[in-house]
């Protein structure tokens, strides 16, 4: 049923708004993919049993969501309207949690969030410490809509920004609004949205003027998965910003590039844009108004260089995905050699909410060159693991401790790396600096897409330098020396410092290597691609010093430079480690402490991991 | 999954016979026949006049394709950035040492083929391991057999 | 298109065309500067970085690779910075580590006086400058060659390592070789290009009986090309 007016999409809302009771009892199990790791398909199946079973099914609905973001306590499970928060939800639940909440109509203990296992309950979403100090903007949909529904988005009042933009603002005032709003690219560049699209509107689009826009979905840094729950949990606030895009920029052709680690991102992708054609609201003549514009999914094939945008395109274009020298912009001379305007999937989301609500709204929020909000994966060594969004200017340590409830185990805070394997490590004497684009550029790392990856003491820096390079070495595209064979030579001398075999001046050629790496690669890959090594010798050189000179680990990680032993006094002779010990090392008798042969000994971790009583030691 | 040149047809008349699109009948390829056969490479070359070398290239640079056929079970060890952190090189390891394969082989009986990838993207289960379609949160070097001995039965 | 701009080249205005690269235009002021994965007959690929030099473009500083990038209006250009020379001299070690017999790269690493022996050894021949890629592909035609792999692992190859079914054998890419990575000899009436385990009959001289070019090359031309017959069964002597 195409929409061939505004007013016929204005029709469409309200028919569907009032369809909708607001105090109808719904049931929303999240299903992003933590949760469903976690089984949370299952639950919610199990939910339509016992509504079934319980004879509660009339006016009851169940619906799987997009991400909620608290992914440490999933699976989650929201009861609207009461607003109740059910966290870790299992099967064993189920019953009871439909019981007391519709029937006895109150919230079952069990299941509510609880800070520690000592902390009193708190029912409420929004009073959750996780969420209270989150500022959800760009996720406003994630957890309440069924991402597989343009109607549900309709009635939150999706496709009004597209509406208001067709209906009646000029290119400029589009790409004005954006400007005044200070957006800024959302990927990792933080280049101005705005300006990318004016060069790539104002650019020759060649005899058939042809422009594309492109939405880089290959989220390649490893902890980052902001655009993951984005794409699979609202995929259409996606498209209405690149239709919006399109229209200023004067493009008809519009791609997506999602990684193929995104199987379900694709789907609901797909799904999406094919509900959008069939409202008219992708096609010929949107809304009336005289503009067509379609959308292409194009699936990645495994290859992190690809997030790089001449690389990506080389992709979408059929071919290895090799950057190219970026000296003529791909504003002017991108895919196929037209004007093409890349943004990064968060970027294109912030697009309905300026149009909507306006640049003077969107900047009241920020620092001053960095406004809005920044969706961010919280991983690592934190309490509270999961998706967050915070206002631009939000302290490091705010986010840490406040959102995420700081260090799990009782552990010391050590560093946070952001912006994946092109940014860096900044340690607890910076967690009070605000998180903006230049702000991290300034302490040697960068925003990146959003990884923010916590570290305690037990985390070695130098394991953490080489386990980027280790990456980077795989998904070096191979093309130029310095990247090529700088990767390799760095990984040759942390490997080195790492097995105990570290030389005096090897931190010098480590800076040296990587100088030559960021000043004469060929694109932003190797460009970057010293940044871990660079900030953690800049932070941390203490821990390289000891691995090279007293040939030492303090974190205990480095295999080579640990021994294993337990502790006679606290071992119980259990057996468990001399059970799992995949090189026989471990000898002892029942309930007798046992003894690791330390020349047995593969430094493989399995003895520490099992033991119950915290008896093996590592130094 | 053998051979069959009318499927690699199929394939290309569904990406519309355009040869910029040539990845995604790869990934349709590699899908259908669990690795990418060297007459699907020669045929594409013909029917989308594209040097076999350049196919090559494609299918020896992205991770998405093997050039010999894959195990019946992948088993995919998460070593993104969180899952490193905790431990998921161990992990790695772990079933090296138990399938008697190296991370990227396949085991001689073909039943399994063992990889580390990059971030699965599920972070608050780190270490995660991914086999088929099914994700094993918070694995451990102990749970390593069990996990194994589920697959082994199918 | 005779659009000229100017620029300023180690301190000096001068006057260039739009769109020269900063190679040619350091190679009509006799400025040196050093390259291997460059030919004039190839369109750039500013791989080896060896060209680097320093530019400043709108108040912004940049190294780029000069044989690619192209002249524009108030550009300041300066090829012996102290950035370009740091820069450089490491990409120079970290190729004598990969190719240490290699007597282009040593004759350049001795030219700015710079020494290996920091670096593991690689010991591979092939420095990926690509020439025997891009000449089949843009020079000859042929298209028999391609990379395979990426990162460390990236090496110039015919499609699945084997034998080339396309290689005409005409010698183009061992010509263009800068390493003499690319191996061929004649030998009993037999082309034999190892690198692309290529063999290939050569085609006999009518007259006196000299071998001529593999026959597979002959064909290819005889496609191409508008000659006599005659052209292709005598040697350049017997012409």
């Amino acid at each position: 049923m195409r929409l061939e007016t505004p007013n016929k999409l204005e029709e469409l809302r309200k028919s569907i708004l009032e369809k909708q009771d607001p105090e109808k009892q719904k049931i929303l199990v999240c299903g992003g993919t933590g949760c469903i790791s976690n089984g949370s398909l299952e639950v919610a199946k199990a939910f339509e049993a016992e509504l079934k079973s319980q004879k509660l099914k009339a006016n009851v609905e169940v619906k799987i969501t997009g991400c909620h973001g608290f992914c440490e306590r999933g699976p989650l499970v929201v009861f609207l309207p009461q607003g109740i928060f059910y966290e870790r939800v299992d099967l064993k639940g189920v019953p009871k949690i439909l019981k007391e909440t519709l029937v006895s109509g109150k919230p079952h203990d069990k299941y509510l969030y609880r800070m520690t296992k000592k902390d009193e309950a708190i029912t409420k979403e929004e009073d959750i410490p996780f969420y209270k100090n989150q500022l959800r903007w760009v996720l406003r949909h994630n957890g309440k809509i069924d991402p597989k529904s343009i109607d549900e988005y309709i009635a939150q009042g999706g496709y009004g920004a597209l509406s208001k933009a067709l209906n009646g603002l000029t290119s400029d005032q589009i790409i004005d609004e954006v400007n005044k709003a200070g957006l800024r690219g959302r990927g990792g560049g933080g280049f101005s949205a705005a300006r990318k699209w004016r060069s790539v509107r104002d650019a020759d689009g060649g005899p058939d003027n042809i422009r594309y826009v492109i939405c880089n979905g290959d989220e390649g840094d490893p902890g980052a998965f902001m655009d993951r729950s984005l794409m699979e949990g609202d995929p259409h606030s996606v498209i209405e910003g690149m239709i919006i895009g399109a229209y200023a920029i004067g493009s008809n052709q519009g791609y997506i590039y999602v990684r193929m680690e995104y199987p379900l991102a694709v789907k609901h992708l797909d799904l999406a844009i094919k509900s959008a054609r069939d409202y008219g609201l992708l096609g010929e003549n949107i809304l009336g108004s005289g503009f067509s514009f379609d959308i292409e999914i194009n699936r990645g094939g495994g290859a992190f260089v690809c997030g790089e945008s001449s690389a990506l395109m080389a992709s979408i274009m059929g071919k290895a995905g090799e950057p190219r020298a970026k000296y003529i912009h791909s504003s002017e001379k991108g895919l196929n050699d037209l004007p093409t305007n890349l943004n990064n999937v968060e970027t294109w989301a912030n697009i309905p909410l300026i149009i909507n609500r306006g640049s003077d709204w969107f900047s009241a929020v920020g620092t001053e060159k960095s406004k809005g909000t920044k969706v961010f994966s919280l991983v690592g060594s934190v309490n509270n693991v999961g998706l967050v969004e915070v206002p631009m200017g939000l302290s490091l340590r705010k986010i840490i401790y406040d959102i995420g409830g700081g260090i799990p185990g009782g552990r010391k805070f050590k560093a946070v790396q952001t912006g994946g394997p092109s940014g860096g490590c900044i340690p607890e004497e910076h967690l009070d600096k605000p998180v903006d684009f230049d702000e991290l550029t300034k302490l040697g790392s960068m925003m990146g897409s959003g990884g923010m990856i916590v570290m305690d003491e037990k985390t070695c820096m130098v394991d953490v330098a080489k386990y980027f390079i280790n990456f980077l070495v795989d998904e070096s595209c191979g093309k130029c020396t310095p990247c090529r064979e700088g990767l390799r030579q760095l990984l040759v001398i942390l490997n080195r410092i790492c097995e105990g075999n570290g030389r005096e001046g090897d931190i010098e050629l480590l800076k040296e290597i990587g100088d030559c790496m960021t000043w004469g690669s060929l694109c932003a890959l190797g460009g970057s691609a010293a940044n871990p090594v660079l900030s953690t010798i800049e932070y941390f050189r203490d821990e390289y010093e000891a691995h090279i000179k007293e040939k030492k680990c303090p974190a205990g990680v480095c295999q080579d430079l640990i021994t294993f032993s337990i502790i006679e006094d606290d071992c119980i002779g259990c057996g468990r480690c001399l059970k799992v010990c995949p090189s026989s090392a471990i000898t002892g008798e029942k309930k007798k402490p046992h003894v690791i042969d330390e020349k047995l000994c593969i430094r493989c971790r399995a003895c520490y991991e099992v033991c119950p009583t915290d008896a093996v030691l590592i130094e | 999954m053998n051979y069959s040149e009318k499927n690699v047809d199929k394939i290309v008349k569904k990406y519309g016979s355009d040869a910029s699109k040539v990845i995604l009948m790869l990934q349709d390829v590699q899908s259908e026949f669990r690795y990418v056969p060297r007459e699907a490479v020669r045929k594409l070359s013909v029917d989308l006049d594209i040097p076999e070398a350049k196919i090559y290239h494609i299918a020896t640079f992205y991770k998405a394709f093997s050039l010999v056929p894959k195990g019946e079970h992948e088993i995919r060890v998460c070593l993104g950035t969180a899952c490193h952190i905790k431990g998921g090189k161990r992990i790695s390891e772990g079933f090296e040492r138990a399938l008697n394969v190296v991370a990227g082989e396949t085991t001689k009986d073909k039943k399994f083929t063992l990889e580390t990838v990059n971030c699965l993207g599920a972070c608050a289960l780190a270490p995660l391991v991914q086999v088929d379609e099914e994700n094993h949160s918070k694995m451990t070097i102990e749970k390593i057999d069990k996990v194994l001995k589920q697959y082994k039965k199918k | 298109m005779k659009e000229v701009v100017k620029i300023e080249f180690n301190g000096e205005e001068i006057e260039v065309q739009k769109g020269a690269t900063l190679l040619s235009i350091a190679r009509e002021k006799h400025v040196y500067i050093p390259t291997l994965c460059h030919n004039d007959a190839l369109e750039p690929y500013g791989v080896c970085r060896m060209c680097l030099v320093e530019i400043e473009d709108r108040g912004r500083m940049r190294i780029v690779t000069s044989c690619n990038y192209q002249a524009k209006e108030g550009l300041k250009v300066k090829t012996d910075t102290e950035k370009v020379v740091s820069t450089r001299n490491v990409v120079i070690e970290l190729l004598l580590a990969r190719a240490p017999e290699n007597e282009k790269i040593q004759n350049i690493a001795e030219f700015y006086g710079v020494k290996g022996g920091r670096l593991e050894l690689v010991n591979d021949e092939c420095i990926l400058c690509g020439m025997c890629v891009r000449t089949c592909e843009e020079v000859v035609g042929v298209k028999a060659l391609g990379f395979a792999n990426r990162g460390t692992e990236r090496i110039p190859a015919t499609p699945f390592m084997e034998s080339s079914e396309t290689c005409i054998g005409c010698g183009s890419c061992v010509y263009v070789c800068p390493t003499g990575y690319i191996k061929m000899r004649d030998e009993g009436g037999i082309r034999y290009i190892d690198n692309w385990k290529v063999e290939l009959e050569l085609a006999k001289c009518e007259n006196c009986g000299a071998y001529i070019a593999p026959k597979r090359q002959l064909d290819y031309i005889r496609n191409l090309a508008d000659l006599p017959d005659d052209f292709y069964n005598l040697c350049w002597n017997c012409r």
